[in-house]
């Protein structure tokens, strides 16, 4: 009996395997994972206009604006990092600058001052123009105007100076486990968590439907008399569920290979991302990653994170072997795993939107609740609203999920394994239960 | 030997099996048959492992079927179990390895049936690419491969030509030759004439008739004789014990109440012209089947 479950797990992931499906599917991954890597790269390579220069042209109109302004841009660039290149360029004539405005990268900016001595800036432009680019505009301009009016009120060089450093912020934090570095990684780890959550989320996916999908088949063709007559229907039931989490478990290593191909790629390919403006964010996301900063953090977790999603995702496939021998087609189990579906579409969802609601005890809530917790509980550990002991609190409530629906399940299963039809189906299950 | 002894089935507090009980030897053919809803399938089931007996107790060669039994049995159900996207070899790979065979021992034997059923070509072929007689015979060698001692047949010539039909004979025959016990059931009342030699009718889990089926057939008084002479049909619908005249081509058949009334007819008929036949034959099993369970079928 031993041989045949092994048997059984073999033969189930050996068919997966081989199915051309998963093959299209993985090639498909690979491909994605590595174009994913090496975004920045291959946008390069198809090619663009990435070495515009913007031509801002200042009509001083007051003789005491431009000098400031065109010192202090660059300053506000290095705090900004808008990562887009200018050229700032004197003009005289107003009347003939508009002329001039031939394309998207031509900016006039005409300073003016009124009775009371206040600027007025006028800024004309072919079209939009970038939004970090206004914004940095927006921003020298205003500085400069805060500089003229410091030293129309006799501040010297040097207070000046004091006055406009930046204000340095020293945190600290009452609470030991809590670093600067963490804080500031809050950003990475929004984008992170998605990359954590989705393909956990597929998996569950992939667990139930792989489930369903073969004890549906050998079902509706009924070959589990066959199967059944051979072994024992908790023999089948956990041979199907291991096969399952094996599978799944093998193509999230695939995955991870994926990935280390992808950035394997981008380090021997090597390049410099600084000359490509317009997706400076995604080579700072993907460097993020890759830095291990970031990795340094999420390893420390890692282990009590892992151990809680492979045991939610037994959890799903005893959940969707349960329900798949109630069934008799596959139509009859995608009704009826609608439910689950949604479970961890909930979870998924809080997950994605947990930062938006920091703090709040109704999500922290939700983050123990079985099946939920491994989707939601990651992205709020990542991000501190919880610790180690709620992961640990999380994994053992799954834990006992997955107990009871062993011992409760199986009977249903036993029962429903052999039945062919729905009728007063719910009332066999109860049965089941109470036997 | 397999024995079922008294064995129940309830299913809530629906009777399907009532206390059945019979015995098969080595190298017998036991028809079980019934109308659709009798307790066969339950039956089965039940000899199979599939399902516990409410009470009674069944046995192979005096061991309780259990799942160290099972590998000694083979089944084929009415309705085909088979996995279509499997090719053949794949699905016997699988069907045999749950009978605890290896690897290479399945492949030889399967090799050696595909080509006694003349579809060695289909080896490699999915299962759901074949015709329906072709997945029959699929079917057939999943159920024998593993030489069980036991052999469970429900429908088997479901789908064949008469020429398949022969050659599943053949091989039932060598089965039983070889010592296999056979479980038969068919609806198809002149299959189950042709090698059963004790039977049994279930109606609504009852045992309504059971023995050999010589004794079954001689127990029936009634008898159908079959006649070609110059005779009309109103003169032998006149005649003592008859119950009807059928024309049939250029034969009349008589069915009459009793056997005793055969030798007054034949006296009737030996005195007509042209007389080349006059056969006095017993109820066929269909006749049987029909007389003792028709009348209860609507209920």
């Amino acid at each position: 009996m031993k041989n045949k479950f092994w048997f059984l797990v073999k033969n189930s992931i050996s068919r997966k395997v081989k199915n051309k499906t998963f093959v299209i599917v993985n090639i498909l991954l690979l491909v994605a994972f590595v174009s994913l890597f090496n975004i920045d790269k291959i946008v390069l390579f198809f090619g663009g206009n990435f070495n515009k220069v913007n031509n801002i042209m200042v009509v001083d109109n007051t003789n005491e604006f431009y000098d400031t302004f065109k010192e202090l841009i660059d300053s506000e660039e290095t705090i900004i990092d808008t990562g887009l290149k200018y050229k700032i360029t004197k003009k005289e004539n107003e009347k003939e600058i508009k002329k001039k405005i031939k394309k998207e990268e031509d900016i006039a900016i005409i300073i003016n001052e009124d009775e009371e001595n206040i600027f007025n800036v006028k800024m004309i432009t072919y079209g939009y123009i970038n939004s970090n680019l206004y914004q940095l505009i927006n921003s020298s301009i205003s500085q400069t105007k805060q500089v003229i009016a410091m030293e129309k009120l006799n501040i010297n060089e040097e207070d000046l100076a004091k006055v406009m450093s930046p204000v340095n912020i020293k945190r600290e934090y009452v609470q030991e486990n809590k670093n600067e570095q963490e804080e500031n990684m809050e950003f990475v780890m929004s984008i992170v968590t998605p990359i954590i959550i989705f393909p956990f989320f597929m998996l569950i996916l992939l667990v139930v439907q792989m489930i369903g999908a073969e004890i549906n088949e050998e079902k509706s063709t009924r070959s589990m008399e066959i199967i059944i007559s051979n072994i024992s229907a908790k023999t089948h039931f956990f041979a199907k569920v291991l096969a399952a989490n094996l599978f799944v478990i093998m193509q999230c290593l695939l995955l991870l290979i994926y990935s280390s191909i992808g950035i394997l790629i981008r380090n021997i390919s090597g390049g410099s991302l600084e000359n490509i403006n317009n997706i400076g964010q995604i080579s700072q996301i993907t460097s993020s990653i890759t830095s291990s900063g970031i990795l340094n953090n999420i390893t420390s977790y890692i282990p009590l994170v892992l151990i809680l999603m492979i045991v939610t995702l037994i959890g799903y496939s005893l959940l969707a072997g349960i329900l798949a021998s109630m069934t008799t087609n596959m139509e009859d189990f995608q009704q009826l795993q609608t439910p689950i579906m949604v479970i961890s579409l909930v979870g998924f969802y809080l997950a994605i939107m947990s930062s938006m609601f920091e703090g709040s005890i109704f999500i922290r809530i939700i983050s123990y609740i079985p099946f939920i917790s491994a989707i939601l509980s990651p992205s709020l550990l990542l991000t501190g609203v919880i610790g180690i002991k709620d992961i640990i609190l999380s994994i053992l409530l799954m834990v006992v999920v997955v107990y009871l629906l062993t011992k409760y399940g199986l009977r249903i299963y036993k029962e429903g394994i052999l039945n062919y039809s729905s009728n007063k189906l719910w009332k066999k299950m109860f049965k089941a239960l109470k036997n | 030997m397999l024995k079922v002894k008294n064995v129940t089935k309830f299913y809530d507090d629906f009777k399907a099996v009532d206390n059945l009980s019979f015995e098969v030897n080595e190298g017998e053919i036991f028809g079980l048959l019934g109308a659709n809803g009798a307790g066969k399938t339950t039956t089965f089931r039940m000899i199979m492992n599939l399902l516990d007996p409410t009470s009674g107790e069944i046995t192979l060669n005096d061991k309780k079927i259990d799942y160290d039994v099972t590998d000694d049995i083979g089944f084929l159900t009415e309705e085909r179990s088979l996995l279509l996207k499997l090719t053949v070899k794949e699905l016997m790979i699988y069907y045999g390895t749950l009978k605890s065979m290896k690897k290479d021992d399945i492949i030889i034997e399967l090799r050696k049936w595909l080509k006694r059923f003349k579809i060695e070509d289909y080896e490699n072929k999915k299962i759901k690419e074949l015709s329906k007689g072709n997945k029959q015979k699929i079917q057939f060698i999943s159920s024998i491969i593993h030489k069980p001692k036991l052999l469970i047949l429900d429908e088997p010539f479901s789908g064949l030509d008469p020429i398949n039909v022969d050659m599943f004979i053949e091989v039932i025959n060598e089965l039983k030759d070889n010592g296999t016990i056979i479980i038969f059931s068919s609806h198809q009342m002149n299959h189950v004439e042709l090698f059963c030699e004790k039977l049994l009718i279930l109606d609504h889990g009852k045992t309504i008739i059971q023995g050999n089926l010589k004794d079954i057939k001689a127990s029936y008084d009634e008898r159908k004789i079959l006649i070609k002479a110059d005779v009309t049909k109103s003169e032998l619908s006149k005649l003592e014990g008859v119950k009807s005249v059928v024309i049939k081509g250029d034969e009349i058949e008589l069915n009459i109440e009793d056997k005793k009334y055969v030798k007054n007819i034949f006296d009737y008929i030996t005195k007509c012209k042209n007389v080349t036949k006059f056969e006095v034959v017993e109820l066929s099993l269909h006749e049987i089947f029909t007389k003792e369970v028709g009348g209860n079928y609507e209920k």
